[in-house]
């Protein structure tokens, strides 16, 4: 008897259960459209990162207990030069990347878009062959083109008849630099696409008309295309910033930060920390920073995007 | 082999350098640790380990006639008194790693450059009392021959670790050189010695003893234009043979017909015995056995010891000695095996180790994580400008940070 009970009880709450997830996904639908990703985001994705949060303030060499420490690991990454230096250098990629990938890419996206469409899919092609490459790959490549003694920059310098030689990725202050010409040299490609992709949703009969009423060359470039690329521009800028404070890899491979700290970023220095050092910790405390600065220019590509949208609506 | 013997099967993953010090740790945290796993003995890594409970001693797992042939500061780098770190090399401690393999550090010669230079390399064999300043002597008359003196690679940054090692054990001592690691004694990284042997390395430097392009070069190719006679001196281990197989050009003789080595110069000045302590890694490889291993039953825990043990037998080693041409713990090995010359002069750096007054071990075996990873970064910056003292002084902050965080 008691167990019939229990089925009906089971069976009243199952099937209530089931009423409220229908009703939910009647009234708001797009929950049931961003079940699967949701899924996926939240257990590999918010819960970790929140986790980091957590982990943030304690003391734990990634063995044995953790020991809390309150904002102890803060306090040192605020006061640690290497952080300052770290993230100053990612300013410096930032920059730079956005002068040499963004700007040059446009400039090659404008002479690409003149071509034919023969020529203009051949250089596309070629400008994006670099990306397809892995970028461990390339920086192992790049590392030995900077070799003083017989990487083939050197060579090409020496044979032009000039004495300087260069120590590339050896040198404090050409280090950094020397990783940046490789990520330019990869990258560009990738905004000359998004660039082009860009200028092909210019509506032609606007320059058209500007032609007519007698506008050049420049004053259409100023007046009428650089306007109208201007969401393209925000997602290439905010795109590239963001990356720059995310890179890695090269320096990873072609100086580990060096030398000294010399192209040290946050996150070789957050890896270095962590598994180098054994300090889960303080590389946690700097991933927050990290996470902070990368989530304000996120929230500022969005609000940009949001009034441009707002903008182009009557 | 162990297989063959016992018939207890045995699975083998294989990890490169790097990636297994990260899998390994991460492992160890984990119901999947592996049974028993190769370590380096310092607390670098080990002792990380003994701190957190994640090994367990293997007192009398090896038998007294393995303990009586294995190398006594061997065995010696494997104790550490129960969770605690800084008690490395203890007396008193309990054994926690199996050794195996022993690796000598020397400065290598190439002979073909020195006889060009006209450097008499009598002088140098294997020898232990060179001073800095005979060693100074020797680099510029190889320089003003046109060769480079010193070629390192250190854009890897564990090379120049080694110098930086052996410059501060002959400056102060391996007594004063592990207190200082371990805060102890009021010995400080700051303290006079430590700051000789980094403006002593910069002083090479500056002179253009070594390579202009040390920062920008890794290991190997610094190796390859040592082995292609653009070089006179190159440190490497003793597990260098590896190295002259993959690096080397064909019509190079290898050790000793091309190359042999000397120790590091002694810096009498600085430290009265320094032509007496040497700088090394005594024991270079360990096997250690995981906690949980423990946990998995009295006779897989028996088997498991087994094959620890196994580690440091006679066939096991001599079977590894063949193989790999580094010297072993064991030293009855090398009196059974017919040595070539390369052996023989590979296994004549475990005679002078073990004559020595006393051996250290290079820091980033023996320093705190925190503090190899910022005397690695010192090493680097020696040659970008940096100032011995300040460097220094930065070390010894996160050594103090590293220690209070114990």
């Amino acid at each position: 008897m008691s167990t019939q009970k229990q089925g009906s009880n089971l069976r009243a709450v199952a099937s209530s259960a089931v009423a409220i997830t229908k009703s939910v996904f009647e009234e708001r639908p797009h929950w049931l459209f961003l079940l699967p990703a949701l899924l996926i985001y939240l257990p590999f994705l918010v819960i970790p990162a929140l986790g980091i949060f957590g982990l943030s303030v304690f003391q734990w060499s990634g063995l044995g207990d953790m020991s809390f420490n309150g904002i102890e690991n803060f306090v040192r990454a605020f006061t640690s030069d290497i952080v300052y230096t770290s993230l100053w250098h990612n300013i410096e990629i930032a920059f730079w990347s956005l002068v040499l990938q963004a700007g040059v890419g446009l400039v090659l996206a404008l002479v690409i878009y003149r071509f034919s469409d023969r020529w203009r899919q051949f250089f596309q092609v070629t400008y994006l062959l670099p990306m397809t490459l892995m970028s461990v790959a390339v920086s192992m490549v790049w590392g030995y083109m900077y070799n003083p003694s017989y990487g083939v920059l050197n060579t090409v310098i020496k044979a032009l008849g000039s004495d300087w030689s260069p120590l590339w990725i050896g040198s404090e202050s050409q280090a950094l630099y020397a990783i940046i010409i490789v990520a330019t040299w990869q990258w560009t490609g990738f905004r000359v696409i998004l660039w082009l992709a860009g200028l092909d949703s210019i509506d032609e009969s606007l320059l058209e008309a500007a032609r007519i009423d007698g506008a050049g060359p420049i004053q259409r470039f100023r007046y009428i295309t650089l306007p109208l690329l201007k969401p393209v521009a925000i997602f290439i800028s905010i795109y590239t910033i963001i990356g720059s404070f995310n890179s890695f890899v090269y320096v990873w491979v072609m100086t580990r930060g060096g030398p000294g700290h010399a192209s040290e970023v946050m996150v070789t220095w957050i890896y270095k920390n962590a598994f180098l050092q054994s300090n889960f910790g303080r590389a946690a405390a700097i991933s927050v920073l990290l996470f902070v600065i990368v989530l304000l220019l996120s929230l500022l590509n969005m609000r940009l995007g949001d009034r441009e949208a707002g903008g182009a609506n009557p | 082999m162990f297989e063959e013997e016992t018939g207890v099967p045995v699975e083998q993953t294989k990890y490169e350098n790097t990636p297994y010090k990260s899998a390994i740790s991460n492992a160890l945290g984990t119901s999947e640790a592996p049974d028993i796993f190769y370590i380096w003995p310092g607390p670098n890594r080990l002792g990380r380990y003994v701190q957190n409970g994640n090994v367990i001693p293997l007192d009398g797992v090896l038998s007294e006639d393995q303990q009586s042939n294995i190398i006594s500061d061997a065995l010696r780098g494997t104790k550490y008194e129960e969770g605690d770190l800084l008690s490395w090399r203890s007396e008193d401690g309990s054994t926690y790693g199996v050794p195996y393999d022993v690796a000598a550090i020397p400065i290598w010669y190439n002979k073909n450059v020195l006889n060009d230079a006209g450097v008499n390399t009598d002088r140098l064999q294997h020898a232990t009392d060179l001073t800095w300043s005979n060693f100074l002597d020797i680099c510029s008359t190889i320089t003003d021959a046109g060769y480079t003196a010193v070629e390192c690679g250190n854009r890897n940054r564990w090379t120049i670790g080694h110098w930086i090692s052996a410059f501060m054990i002959k400056a102060a001592g391996v007594d004063h050189y592990y207190n200082a690691a371990f805060g102890i004694n009021d010995a400080s990284l700051t303290d006079k010695p430590f700051v000789t042997a980094l403006s002593r390395l910069k002083q090479l430097y500056e002179d253009g003893y070594f390579n202009r392009d040390i920062n920008s070069l890794n290991n190997n190719e610094a190796a390859a234009l040592f082995f292609s006679d653009q070089a006179a001196f190159w440190h490497q281990g003793t597990w260098v043979t590896e190295q002259i197989s993959t690096q080397a050009p064909e019509e190079f003789g290898g050790v000793p017909d091309a190359m042999d080595y000397m120790w590091w110069p002694a810096f009498p000045d600085s430290y009265e015995n320094s032509a007496n302590e040497r700088m090394s890694v005594v024991p270079n490889s360990t096997v250690a056995i995981s906690a949980q291993a423990a946990e998995r039953g009295d006779e897989h825990l028996s088997n498991v010891k087994d094959f620890a043990s196994f580690f440091g037998s006679f066939d096991a080693q001599k079977r590894f000695f063949e193989i790999s041409g580094s010297p072993v713990t064991r030293t009855d090995v090398y009196e059974e095996i017919d040595m070539n010359a390369t052996q023989q002069t590979l296994t004549n750096t475990v005679d002078q180790l073990q004559s020595s007054d006393a051996v250290g071990m290079v820091f980033d075996v023996a320093f705190l994580p925190e503090t190899t990873e910022a005397l690695l970064s010192a090493g680097q910056e020696l040659f970008t400008g940096g100032d011995p003292e300040s460097l220094l002084q930065d070390v010894q902050k996160t050594n103090q940070d590293a220690l209070s965080n114990l």
